[in-house]
């Protein structure tokens, strides 16, 4: 049995605002083990980032709140854990890799140095010699020339770019990795690069892996487990096994399937999802999904729909309350 | 009547940069068929875009012509012009800054409408409105709120009533679905392909994305660098690709499926150079697995290899 990294449980975050509270993450269980890469899939709005926000303690001061729930962290509780406890987990244990590459350096400093300042931070005895030779290292580590780390972000490309902010995320060898839609921004070639880049450094490093997608091709390629959030919740969870092979689905992630062109299919129309993503601030009463889901019964819309688990493989759906 | 709509013959487009010339577009030949629909795909920075503009001539070309419907579109006069204005339309990749957040729902599918006098009567047009929100699957409840009040999808279909209301024969879609999440994706993908079989649409579909491009097109062409190194059927195309690069991009988009895993040694190396003053000879050589002393020196033109399927490239010299 693998080891357990970080556990959450029945987490709930509330953003305040001035008209009204925004219920972005409603009861969420995840776990991951050490090593594995787990995919976060949903659309926007489906409490992704939020997630991975409340893992390192980074929700925006007084407006978001974790009101409910646990994290657990190599049998530390995140959310009792001082501030200072938190400085010292995040970049070292857990690092996070931003979405937008373009925005996530700081245009006035040059690249090594910004890697440099997460070595010093976690190694505070090491010198200003060995800081280069780790920034050199993870340079040469993320495939780019250990002599450019004197440039400034904006003479990097779109995917250089990328790999240094993966090479700062990386530089304390993390124990966790929380990469928010890291290929997002990129061209698909691109894209293939860095994924094979976090899989080979995956191997290397044995760092266990959040990754935050849209995307099911992404997940397919490179992640362990899955699980497929929608308002909040993780409808659905399993191996990639069981959510692209397994035969239950939750009819949310039939939807997901039914709206994405096959490349290998011949297909005359795509099957979409009627409707949109409920508004987090008045979310629909028992599942929240009902409203567009085309099996709704009468109690879907009423009550929430328990976890129906087979083998690991978590739906939560009233389809299979009899199963 | 012929049955090509719009054809080019040798369209370039050029921009001065401080840094020499920036050829976004350089030779391109690409034909639409009535009622079919092209794909144009590549990477950031290959002309896609650019090349939609300048068939609009919402940019002046360098060189080259633009045929529409058997007319010369760079000779248009001034008349002439404007009713091309009429007969093309665009739909624009972010419905979050293409459209007016000032004007209400309505105001923005009666503008062209009341910019080119097609309806003169306020009522009609006011109908016609109704009539456009019903086509692209707005609710009529809508019709007063702002843009701001809606979401991705909706406003995307703001933008698709827009460039219908004056029923054109050619829309350029310029990414009309990459800022949207996949459920909203579908359903505006279905939205555009119903409307070409009602109205006998034909469209120039610029995307990034293969699957999508695969799901909608008849034909497509793959740009590079400002260059169509591969033009081919759409089912022609993915089951039979010729151009490296059209193959290193094919095999560089991860399936959804665990069967399909991707190998490593699919993946090509580098990145698109730069477009300013391009080196002569074949443009993907720096990055090309099967790169020959004679790709950097042969300027090289599309050529037929079988029956409609064009490429670019020395190995099919």
């Amino acid at each position: 049995m693998a080891e357990k990294l970080l556990e959450i449980k029945d987490l709930y975050v509330q953003y305040h605002t001035d008209d009204a509270t925004v219920c972005a993450v409603n009861g969420l269980d995840l776990s991951i083990n050490k090593g594995e890469t787990l995919g976060l899939v949903g659309e926007t709005g489906a409490g992704k980032t939020t997630t991975c926000l409340s893992i390192l303690k980074l929700l925006p001061d007084r407006v978001g709140e974790i009101t409910k729930g646990s994290i657990t962290y190599n049998g530390e509780d995140i959310l009792a854990a001082s501030e200072e406890t938190m400085r010292a987990i995040r970049g070292k244990e857990i690092s996070m890799i931003f979405q937008d590459p373009m925005s996530a350096l700081n245009p006035v400093f040059t690249v090594g140095d910004q890697i440099g300042e997460v070595v010093k931070l976690h190694n505070p005895s090491f010198s200003n010699e060995d800081v280069i030779d780790r920034v050199e290292s993870m340079f040469k580590m993320v495939g780019l020339p250990p002599e450019r780390r004197t440039e400034y972000p904006h003479q990097f490309s779109g995917g250089m770019k990328q790999r240094i902010v993966i090479a700062m995320a990386l530089a304390c060898e993390p124990l966790l990795l929380l990469a928010d839609e890291p290929t997002t921004a990129l061209d698909v070639t691109i894209q293939a690069q860095v994924l094979r880049l976090m899989r080979q450094l995956k191997e290397k490093l044995q760092t266990a892996m959040i990754l935050v997608t849209h995307d099911l091709g992404v997940v397919a390629q490179t992640c362990d487990k899955v699980a497929i959030m929608y308002a909040g919740e993780a409808i659905e969870t399993g191996t990639v096994e069981d959510i692209f092979d397994g035969e239950d689905h939750h009819p949310y992630t039939v939807g997901l399937f039914g709206s994405i062109p096959d490349l290998t299919v011949e297909t005359d129309r795509l099957t979409p999802i009627d409707g949109l993503m409920p508004d987090p601030a008045n979310l629909p009463q028992g599942c929240k999904f009902s409203p567009r889901c085309p099996h709704c019964m009468d109690i879907c819309k009423n009550e929430s729909p328990r976890a129906y688990e087979k083998d690991g493989h978590i739906i939560r759906c009233h389809l299979f309350d009899n199963k | 009547m012929s049955d090509i709509l719009i054809e080019t013959h040798g369209l370039k487009k050029y921009f001065k940069t401080p840094r020499g010339m920036l050829h976004a577009v350089d030779n391109v030949n690409i034909r639409i068929n009535r009622g079919q629909t092209l794909g144009v795909v590549g990477e950031s920075g290959c002309g896609k875009s650019t090349l939609g503009r300048v068939l609009l001539r919402l940019l002046e070309s360098t060189e080259g012509e633009i045929i529409f419907d058997g007319k010369n579109v760079e000779k248009f006069n001034k008349a002439e012009l404007k009713e091309y204005r009429k007969e093309a339309q665009m739909i624009f990749q972010d419905p979050y800054s293409s459209i007016n957040p000032r004007l209400t729902v309505s105001q923005i599918i009666a503008e062209p409408l009341e910019l080119f006098k097609t309806i003169p009567n306020k009522l009609d047009r006011e109908d016609r409105v109704y009539e456009l929100m019903e086509t692209v699957g707005l609710a009529e409840r809508f019709v007063n709120s702002f843009p701001h009040e809606l979401d991705g999808g909706r406003r995307q279909r703001i933008g698709v009533a827009r460039a219908l209301a004056l029923d054109p024969k050619f829309i350029v879609c310029d990414e009309p679905v990459s800022a949207l999440d996949v459920s909203i994706q579908a359903q505006i993908l279905n939205l555009l392909m119903d409307l070409q079989d009602k109205h006998g649409l034909t469209y120039m579909f610029i995307t990034h994305d293969l699957s999508v491009v695969k799901h909608i097109s008849d034909e497509i062409a793959v740009l590079y660098l400002g260059e169509c190194v591969e033009r081919a059927p759409s089912k022609e195309l993915f089951a039979n690709p010729v151009h490296p690069y059209t193959k290193a991009l094919l095999k560089a988009i991860p399936v959804p499926s665990i069967h399909h895993k991707m190998s490593d040694s699919d993946i090509i190396e580098g990145e698109v150079t730069s477009p300013i003053e391009p080196k002569p000879g074949c443009r993907f050589a720096s990055r090309c697995p099967y790169a020959k002393p004679e790709c950097s020196t042969h300027q090289l033109n599309l050529k037929e290899i079988e029956k409609d399927h064009f490429v670019a490239c020395t190995l099919y010299e």
